[in-house]
């Protein structure tokens, strides 16, 4: 998918985590892109590296986890212009991982913002909501402004805790972002704490410090998993609403297949930390390439047919410790489609049916006909649906 | 859900009627002893005369219920019986010595909490580096080392080796002469806050640790805000209830502690002023102490419940 | 009692964790010193070498002039307090041997740690199992007695206790000493009875905390009613399903009281209200008039408690990173 109107070109992005009992290589080689406006979701059971994937791109990765690899091209003039040469291309895009990291951190809560699965564990129970939304917009406003934070910061908020940090503009704008997720009677919620919200209502809490960033690009990791199915519409509908009004582009972690088709555009399947298919999302729901997709579809129950039979997965997610990963496809031992040419080599990516925008990873699947794509980044089944910014060659 | 006020008033009903358990106590323990009363309570050198009159003057030929309530009445109004042995109030005693000992303890506490607390964030954040391991192993001698021994030692090598400070004493209070004053505070203070300070390491850093690894973490990192807010707001002030309660509950070691430190320094506050009392039987004075430091302790743990009600409002108010 | 997982988690804790041996090696020194002080005691502990007072330890003291007073006379004599191996450790100032009083003054502590602790152990298991399953009035009192003894600093109560029933010393007789096996050893060691009560009395609470929060923690637990609905009395319900779970952290607390009733012995003894001067803290004591010249009487039994409390911290670290790695390193 070429187009000038990408935001994000991830390639090759690998992240491990060291452990007692080895390396995790819980993102391996992962390459996508994520265009302007767009909402691109991952789908995959729990553990497949989706949500370490979402952290990655905030560099919200704490040690013993690592980014070891891999470029984040980014669509900024603005930072273009700032660098040099060797991290900006084209005098437009820029790659993240490259940048001073004091560069990189200040695009967290100005550009980028992330939501995260339990509104409850991701707010501080001991401040009120009110105040913790003040404090992102404060945030935005204070790195917007170049302005730094030191010792001498730090000592007049410890002793001014009730006027620090946040401003009385901090805190009006904070009760008017929960006025733009509809939470009723915003002034006095809040000045609540987070215990004393609903689930449904924090979430849309959270949407409301997340936007204080302004955000060009929202990290969504499981938004409306653990809430009540009636509930789930509704932060499902805000979303649609906010990134249609914000323009926003959403990178949608999940594993339900139903907030899947209602949202997303594009749809990427992660399995053990890898990619299998991209591609526009009706054609990836209605037409999978890969074994594990289509699995996935199988195991779903069909409203129209009550009677038919559930096909679940057999087997178990894989080990993702390094010395234990497969040389070949790391489904072969659940799928039923597997032959000795998938483990023998990871396999190639191809297009389906000949349409360059749905790519498969996988022997049995996909066509030779149509273009070629690039060479994949790297040794896993990557689906390199992205086209490098001229000037940076291929490895 | 119930306002900081509710709360406040609840605890100090609860002590209340912990510190009428305590003046209770007290009263009650004159009686596990197999002697008469009345020669507890009478200097060692007394005469049978001097027995029958403190007999007549505490009413103990009174039913116990009577000794009682006037015992309770009396210790309300604050008058905590006479010292036969010292021929004095013990209020008036007991008011005369407590400032010294609040002025080690009070010192302690801060040498305590200011090493203790910043060594403990610097030991989380840097895991396995040299400080952390340094400061662990100081924190270890800390727990493990008696504190009077630990007076004895630095006394040896500080004072009698190199005479840096004073071997003991408080001959002048702070308004009097500040330096003396200082120089002689030193060695009691380190001795008397080692212990509590290596105790507070251990669960700030443990504390510590365990809220930077929490997902709010993660999500105030999220929206931007600068790292060392984090670790004030977010991470310090979620770690710090537990150590606030355990601070609380251990203060009575550091008050047990000043009894030894007092000893060995011979600094004049209540601890030596108890240990005289021990040695001469003079019951009334054990006895004031004791109510005094009970009460104290009641009170002090109400305010770390107040704390601990600020810092982390969700216990409050449930 | 000690379940299979647990005993697995011990061990693979222990061997990932040099230090935790450490612990283990020097709690075991203590034990093993105390229990057969008599056999290692190169000498009787209070028996007075007076031509060897002062002795330093080996490698350290001098050679000197010392005056003395010999029949009215004041004259200067040649005095030597190097250390030698007869007295290891050298001898204190009436010529007493510094290491045998230190094993012995070990066996003191660990008689007085072991009788406390179990003391503490029996009476806050059962007050606090009982208070903590039953509720209601039963536990509101129990609390509040609980309160009321924490507001006392358990060494101010110890010394109260010493003052109104005096110390209560029983003698032993020395099970080793008296089947013939070591001669020249006191027949029978000093057991401080007050001490142990006093301090039994103010270490009960912790343990009844814990064993009340686990039982409030489980009895709601299903099949604690399940175990009711069968027929099971309260008292085997306590027994077989509530108690295993509180072993635990009483565990782990049992190490961190073990170190606090050691040192609040040593502290007691120093003061002078013990019963005993077969003790650590009794030494230290009398090492004070001599600190600028025979240094080591008052240092050398501190080493003693230092290096056993050290050991004790140590295991229950390893026993708290084995078992719950939730707990934090804290209580008296």
């Amino acid at each position: 998918m070429a187009g000038t109107a990408d935001l994000l070109r991830i390639r090759g992005l690998s992240t491990q985590f060291v452990t007692e009992e080895g390396q995790i290589n819980a993102v391996n080689d992962i390459s996508l892109t994520i265009g302007q406006g767009e909402i691109v979701s991952i789908v995959g059971e729990s553990g497949s590296g989706k949500s370490v994937t979402g952290r990655s791109l905030m560099d919200l990765i704490e040690p013993p986890g690592t980014i070891v690899a891999g470029e984040i091209w980014y669509r900024s003039s603005e930072l273009a212009a700032t660098v040099d040469d060797e991290t900006a291309v084209d005098g437009e895009y820029v790659d993240l991982r490259a940048l001073p990291p004091a560069v990189r951190q200040s695009l967290r809560g100005t550009a980028f913002s992330i939501i995260f699965q339990d509104p409850g564990s991701s707010f501080n129970s001991s401040l009120t909501v009110g105040r913790q939304i003040a404090e992102a917009v404060e945030a935005n406003r204070r790195i917007k402004a170049g302005q730094s934070y030191g010792t001498l910061d730090l000592l007049r908020d410890i002793v001014t805790p009730n006027r620090s940090f946040v401003s009385e503009e901090s805190y009006d704008r904070a009760v008017e972002l929960l006025e733009r997720v509809d939470i009723p009677d915003p002034a006095n919620r809040a000045e609540e704490y987070p215990h004393q919200f609903s689930g449904g209502m924090l979430q849309r809490a959270m949407i409301a410090q997340a936007l204080a960033a302004d955000p060009t690009f929202l990290v969504a990791d499981e938004p409306t998993t653990g809430l009540d199915v009636t509930i789930q519409s509704g932060i499902m509908g805000l979303l649609e609403e906010l990134q249609r009004d914000l323009d926003m582009s959403i990178l949608l972690i999940t594993h339900n297949l139903g907030v899947v088709s209602r949202l997303a555009d594009r749809t990427a399947v992660m399995y053990a930390g890898e990619l299998f298919e991209v591609g526009p999302t009706e054609k990836v729901l209605n037409e999978p390439a890969n074994p594990y997709t289509k699995g996935l579809l199988n195991s779903l129950p069909d409203v129209t047919d009550p009677s038919a039979q559930i096909e679940p997965i057999t087997g178990n997610v894989p080990s993702l410790l390094d010395h234990e990963m497969p040389v070949g496809c790391s489904f072969a031992d659940r799928c039923p489609a597997a032959t000795d040419d998938c483990r023998s080599a990871p396999p190639p990516v191809r297009p389906v049916n000949g349409d360059a925008t749905h790519r498969v990873a996988c022997v049995h699947a996909g066509s030779d006909g149509g273009e070629h794509l690039t060479e994949p980044v790297g040794s896993g089944p990557t689906v390199t649906d992205i086209e490098v910014p001229t000037g940076v060659s291929n490895e | 859900m119930s306002t900081l006020a509710e709360f406040i008033a609840r605890r100090l009903a609860q002590g209340v009627l912990v510190v009428w358990g305590v003046v209770t106590t007290v009263f009650l323990l004159r009686f596990l002893s197999p002697t008469n009363p009345a020669v507890l309570i009478a200097p060692e050198d007394a005469t049978a005369e001097t027995i029958r009159r403190i007999e007549e003057d505490l009413g103990l030929n009174e039913p116990i219920t009577v000794q009682y309530l006037d015992f309770m009445f009396r210790a309300v109004q604050g008058d905590l019986g006479f010292s036969y042995a010292s021929n004095t109030a013990v209020t008036s005693r007991i008011i005369g010595s407590l400032p010294a000992t609040l002025e080690l303890a009070f010192a302690s506490l801060v040498f305590a909490i200011a090493i203790s607390i910043p060594l403990g964030i610097v030991s989380a954040k840097y895991r396995g580096s040299k400080i952390d391991y340094g400061s662990n192993l100081i924190s270890l001698g800390g727990l493990s080392t008696p504190n009077f021994w630990l007076a004895i030692m630095m006394v040896l090598v500080l004072s009698v080796q190199f005479g840096l400070f004073p071997t003991s004493g408080r001959p002048f209070g702070p308004t009097e002469n500040l330096s003396s004053w200082i120089a002689h505070m030193v060695l009691p203070t380190i001795a008397l806050g080692t212990y509590f300070m290596a105790l507070l390491f251990r669960m700030t850093r443990n504390g510590v640790i365990e809220e930077s690894g929490k997902e709010y973490v993660t999500a105030a990192r999220g929206k931007g805000l600068p790292e060392p807010l984090i670790t004030y707001r977010y991470i310090l002030q979620n770690s710090l209830a537990p150590v606030v309660t355990v601070a609380g509950l251990q203060l009575g070691v550091l008050i047990g502690g000043s009894v030894v430190v007092e000893a060995v320094f011979a600094w004049p506050g209540i601890g030596s002023m108890f240990i005289r009392a021990l040695n001469s039987a003079d019951w009334p004075i054990l006895q004031g102490v004791l109510i005094v430091v009970g009460t104290g302790y009641v009170l002090i743990n109400i305010i770390v419940d107040v704390i601990n009600a600020q810092l982390n409002p969700q216990v409050a108010l449930s | 009692m000690i379940s299979k997982r647990t005993q697995t988690s011990l061990k693979r804790e222990l061997r990932s964790n040099p230090i935790a041996i450490l612990g283990v090696v020097l709690f075991m020194s203590l034990v093993i010193g105390a229990l057969f002080a008599p056999i290692l005691a190169p000498h009787d502990p209070t028996r007075q070498y007076s031509t060897e007072n002062h002795q330093a330890p080996i490698g350290f003291g001098s050679e000197d002039q010392r005056t003395v007073l010999i029949d009215g006379e004041i004259q200067t004599i040649a005095s030597d307090n190097r250390g030698t191996l007869t007295h290891v450790l050298g001898t204190d100032a009436n010529g007493r041997d510094l290491f045998s009083r230190a094993l012995y003054g070990a066996r003191t502590s660990l008689m007085v740690a072991l009788a406390a602790m179990s003391i503490s152990l029996l009476l806050g298991t059962a007050t606090g199992l009982t208070s903590g399953y039953y509720g209601g009035r039963t536990d509101s009192i129990t609390m509040r007695l609980v309160d009321i003894v924490l507001a006392f600093p358990a060494l101010l109560m110890a010394l109260a206790l010493f003052g109104i029933l005096g110390p209560m010393t029983i003698w032993i007789p020395d099970p080793l000493v008296t089947s013939g096996l070591v001669s020249d050893r006191p027949a029978s060691v000093p057991f401080p009875g007050t001490v142990t009560i006093a301090i039994s009395s103010v270490i009960w609470v912790w343990i009844a905390r814990v064993a009340r929060a686990e039982a409030l923690s489980v009895k709601n637990e299903e099949y604690i009613t399940a175990a009711r609905t069968m027929g099971m009395s309260d008292f085997q319900i306590i027994r077989r399903h509530v108690l295993p779970n509180c072993l635990t952290p009483i565990l782990v607390l049992g190490t961190v009281q073990l170190a606090t009733i050691i040192i609040l012995e040593s502290s007691l003894s120093f003061l002078g209200f013990s019963g005993t001067t077969l003790s650590l803290g009794f030494d230290i004591a009398q090492g004070r008039s001599y600190l600028g010249t025979s240094w080591w009487i008052a240092s050398i039994p501190g080493v003693f408690i230092v290096a056993a409390v050290v050991g004790i911290n140590l295991i229950g670290d390893w026993l708290r990173d084995a078992l719950d790695p939730d707990i934090q390193g804290g209580g008296a």
